[in-house]
């Protein structure tokens, strides 16, 4: 990732320098001295969990577990109608997966929740042999076969993937006769698994107390972690910035992790979703081959950046509360060169030739790859400003 | 005593390396020279990330030689789930220890405190070390044993009936602190009964009795600077060795002795420098290397063979239950028609396909060596400076060298990949880096050991991040120290080499050991 040339030591000794004589919040008071930037930031924070990840991953939760009711009604009835359906829900379910990737930070990648639920690609000669396998099959089948795929089938099997290979072929939803009722028992256990999985992030993220009694019943039945160390969710820790505790050594730090979780997405569409296929010319790489939803995939990446920069989800944005607001009134060019390095981000995956698996090397994916490393970039000079006092 | 005279001679005025000037930059604000000590890595190989992803930033040098997408495609390698044949990411089994070098370094990080042992749990670095009574590893199992099976293979060791059994441990002083404040110790105890062992239990070839099998957990570290601790030349490596046992400290022989190193790495003229038990040289044969072939048993052009004992072959060849299945799994291997000979003459195979592309792993080791160490933080601190001071003071320093200086950089492969200071992977000439580890083993004695009970000294560099980057901070190579002060406390036994320290330690305020603690977790 390439913040390192961009972000001097200056900035660092400098601001540490600062806090020691100015009245910016540290650890030691508690909180209670809070300057006037630092009251901003904790404003924006409030924003960005409630707003952006918060109803992110509620949604996501919403919607998984929609999935599993899909794939059960299409066990029973498998009808091209019902395959549809199970598609459509499936693609909205993913849909709020990739606008999460801008703060995989926290529960996804402590608890190991990414690996579990987006690892690809899919180990078909191991999904073969699962289905071989009788003993497997009947624990899939059974009403624990969420929590058998989950503890027992290993991240290759489980996830969006494995979901996503018996439902499309080619770009399109498979004809019913197509899906095997094996195929359907696997489906329907790794279904219920990476709902679980998004319980436990929306319940890491959120707390218990603000999540329904069911999921975290569930979660806790199975064993699942869903706080840090500190026995705190991942917002009240964020909420702490500054004081002891919490991972946030500063309401600045908090900042700077929000646009860190920003830069590390955008290189990653940048140089390794799309970069790696198209330089190395190797299709392998693209990480929705059954579905051919790479392109979508990419956008709601960026589309994530785009919600923590400018304060929250389509629909519950407050653009005042926001990190776009903040560098706007104390570099307004920088804001509106990075405002405008998300909207050129977002247009140049929208104009790549579909779908990505067949158009891997035209020149508008290497135009999206430019794109997102200058978001990249400039991001790098909104971390660097984040400093500034 | 020993020690304080060790602490006397070298640091005196400052951390340097062993040229013994002072070189602090005075700073009116400050004890010593913060920005030199900020830049962790050195220019070359510090990240100015403290956020969650502070282990997994490419080095300047990295970005500098233009090798930043090399890096990312390399970074694959590590992250991604292995498949058996689905590519890019294919060739795991048919015997696997994990199925993705990331669930070992969670967030890049050292291993996380496990309750049971699971392969597929994320952040279960654990390896479990195997041996007899006398530390001998058994031959009949890999050095870093298997528990998954691709079908219709079965694993060595059946991974559900490992039991990890965590133990309280009361110390001499009752784990008190003179001024009453007290802390809490435990260690694991493994056990694996007979029946989870698919092979017999065997040293150097010859069964021995199950009574006498030892089990023990040894964690992985943190993966983030080992380009710069390979860029230490080999004789500063040699003159630290010489200076510690020239003051009386004690070495492991196997090692170094009478002035000299009693033992290289293979057949080079390099010396060890990595692992706890010093079992690797330069870093592009050292455990990385390794580990991305032995981890997965994923082939290359320099390993084309499985990560696999003859007790294992033989056993898996005679088993009916494989022989049924054999051919239907793995029909290419329909050698001979002889199914017990063609499972022994696959398992045992040295010229296998190859699994990983020459052309993926120089890509996996511009990324191996490409990491940057994260910048130290907050040393303008008052207390992470007192604590800096202190943990020099009581001799913490002395194992936990703060610095050293690297050299030309003119780095070797054994392997025969890269040439002498290649310029296709990144390199980090003349930096001043501050790992805080004299890469010396030393002996803590601690209760259930670490196997021969020799341990090379653990780098420090930015452990303090640990929390933010894996969602765990446990220490020590087993992971039984939940936070600093256990750590500390581990070292304090009566015949340790910390021994003295730890009492001095002791002997400090509540206020001193805070600082210490904070200092610990700033670098």
């Amino acid at each position: 990732m390439n913040r390192v040339l961009k972000f001097s030591l200056l900035a660092v000794v400098s601001v540490v320098l600062a806090c020691s004589f100015s009245a910016c919040s540290n650890n030691d008071n508690g909180g209670t001295d809070v300057s006037a930037k630092d009251a901003q930031f904790q404003d924006i924070a409030k924003q960005y969990l409630n707003n952006t990840v918060l109803v992110t991953y509620h949604t996501l939760a919403d919607d998984t577990e929609l999935l599993v009711k899909k794939l059960e009604n299409l066990k029973t009835n498998k009808t091209d109608a019902n395959v549809q359906d199970a598609c459509n829900t499936f693609l909205e379910a993913r849909m709020w997966w990739e606008k999460s990737e801008a703060f995989l930070f926290g529960a996804a990648k402590d608890f190991g929740i990414d690996p579990h639920i987006d690892s690809w690609p899919l180990d078909l000669d191991g999904l073969l042999t699962a289905l071989k396998n009788a003993e497997q099959v009947k624990a899939m089948a059974g009403n624990d076969g969420d929590a058998y795929a989950g503890d027992k089938l290993g991240n290759s099997l489980l996830g969006f993937h494995g979901i996503e290979y018996i439902l499309f072929k080619d770009g399109k939803p498979k004809s019913a006769s197509e899906i095997t009722d094996l195929q359907m028992i696997y489906a329907v256990a790794v279904a219920g698994d990476l709902r679980n999985r998004c319980y436990q992030l929306e319940l890491s993220w959120a707390g218990e107390d603000a999540v329904v009694k069911d999921r975290v019943s569930k979660i806790q039945d199975l064993d699942l972690p869903y706080t840090l160390n500190s026995g705190t969710s991942y917002s009240k820790n964020m909420l702490n910035a500054g004081q002891a505790g919490s991972t946030y050594s500063s309401w600045t730090a908090a900042m700077q992790a929000i646009i860190d979780g920003c830069k590390d997405i955008s290189d990653e569409v940048g140089t390794s979703k799309i970069g790696k296929p198209h330089n190395g010319e190797d299709v392998n790489y693209i990480e929705s081959p059954y579905s051919h939803n790479s392109i979508t995939d990419f956008y709601d990446n960026i589309t994530s950046v785009q919600n923590s920069y400018m304060g929250g989800i389509d629909g519950q944005r407050n653009e005042n509360l926001s990190i776009h607001a903040y560098i706007r009134s104390i570099d307004a060019d920088l804001d509106t060169r990075t405002v405008k390095a998300i909207d050129n981000a977002l247009a140049k995956i929208k104009a790549m030739k579909a779908p990505f698996v067949n158009n891997y090397t035209d020149t508008s994916a290497g135009e999206a790859i430019n794109a997102c490393k200058a978001l990249d970039d400039i991001l790098s000079e909104v971390k660097t400003a984040l400093q500034k006092n | 005593m020993v020690v304080s005279l060790l602490c006397t001679a070298f640091f005196a005025c400052s951390d340097d390396d062993d040229s013994g000037n002072s070189g602090n930059k005075e700073k009116t604000t400050s004890l010593f020279d913060v920005e030199e000590e900020t830049y962790a890595g050195g220019r070359l190989g510090t990240t100015f990330n403290s956020s969650a992803t502070a282990y997994e930033d490419p080095t300047p040098a990295t970005e500098k030689a233009g090798l930043g997408d090399k890096f990312k495609y390399g970074e694959f390698f590590f992250e991604r789930t292995y498949t058996q044949s689905t590519e890019p990411f294919s060739g795991l089994g048919p015997l696997y220890v994990r199925s993705a070098c990331i669930s070992c370094h969670p967030g890049y990080g050292h291993g996380k405190r496990m309750d049971r042992y699971k392969a597929d749990e994320w952040g279960n670095g654990y390896l479990l070390v195997i041996t007899d009574e006398n530390d001998t590893y058994l031959s009949s199992l890999t050095g870093m044993p298997q528990t998954k099976a691709v079908a219709p293979f079965k694993a060595p060791i059946n991974e559900d009936k490992i039991n990890i059994n965590w133990v309280s441990f009361t110390d001499e002083w009752g784990n008190k602190f003179p001024d009453g404040e007290t802390y809490s110790l435990i260690y694991p105890e493994v056990t694996i009964p007979e029946d989870a062992y698919y092979v017999p239990l065997e040293v150097g070839g010859k069964t021995v009795p199950y009574s006498s099998v030892k089990v023990r957990l040894e964690s992985t570290i943190g993966i983030y600077g080992t380009g710069l601790l390979d860029a230490i030349p080999d004789d500063s490596l040699k003159a630290q060795y010489a200076k510690e046992e020239a003051v009386g400290v004690s070495l492991n022989p196997s090692i170094f002795a009478n002035g000299n190193w009693t033992s290289l790495y293979g057949k080079t003229t390099h010396p060890k420098r990595f692992t706890y038990a010093l079992s690797r040289g330069p870093l592009q044969d050292a455990a990385g290397a390794n580990a991305i072939w032995n981890i997965t048993n994923v082939t290359r052009s320099d390993r084309r063979y499985h990560y696999m004992t003859k007790t294992y072959a033989k056993v898996a060849s005679q088993d009916k239950d494989v022989q049924n299945k054999f051919y239907s799994y793995f029909s290419a291997w329909n050698k001979t028609g002889n199914v017990q000979t063609d499972i022994y003459n696959y398992l045992m195979n040295k010229e296998l396909p190859i699994e990983m592309k020459d052309e993926d792993y120089v890509n996996f080791m511009v990324w191996h060596r490409g990491l940057a160490v994260p910048a130290a933080r907050d040393l303008d601190d008052e207390t992470v400076q007192k604590g800096h001071q202190l943990f020099r003071q009581i001799g913490c320093a002395y194992c936990h060298r703060p610095s050293w200086t690297t050299g030309d950089d003119n780095y070797s492969d054994p392997n025969g990949f890269f040439k002498d200071g290649d310029s296709r992977l990144p390199r980090y000439p003349n930096q001043k880096i501050w790992p805080y580890t004299d890469m010396v083993q030393h002996r803590l004695y601690m209760v259930n050991n670490i196997r021969t009970g020799w341990c090379r000294t653990t780098p420090l560099w930015g452990r303090g991040l640990s929390t933010i980057c894996t969602g765990a901070s446990d220490r020590l190579h087993d992971c039984r120290a939940r936070n600093v002060i256990e750590a500390i406390m581990w070292h304090g036994n009566t015949k340790s080499d910390a021994r003295a320290s730890v009492e001095k330690f002791r002997q400090l305020s509540k206020e001193e050991r805070s600082a210490i603690v904070k200092f610990i977790e700033s670098i």
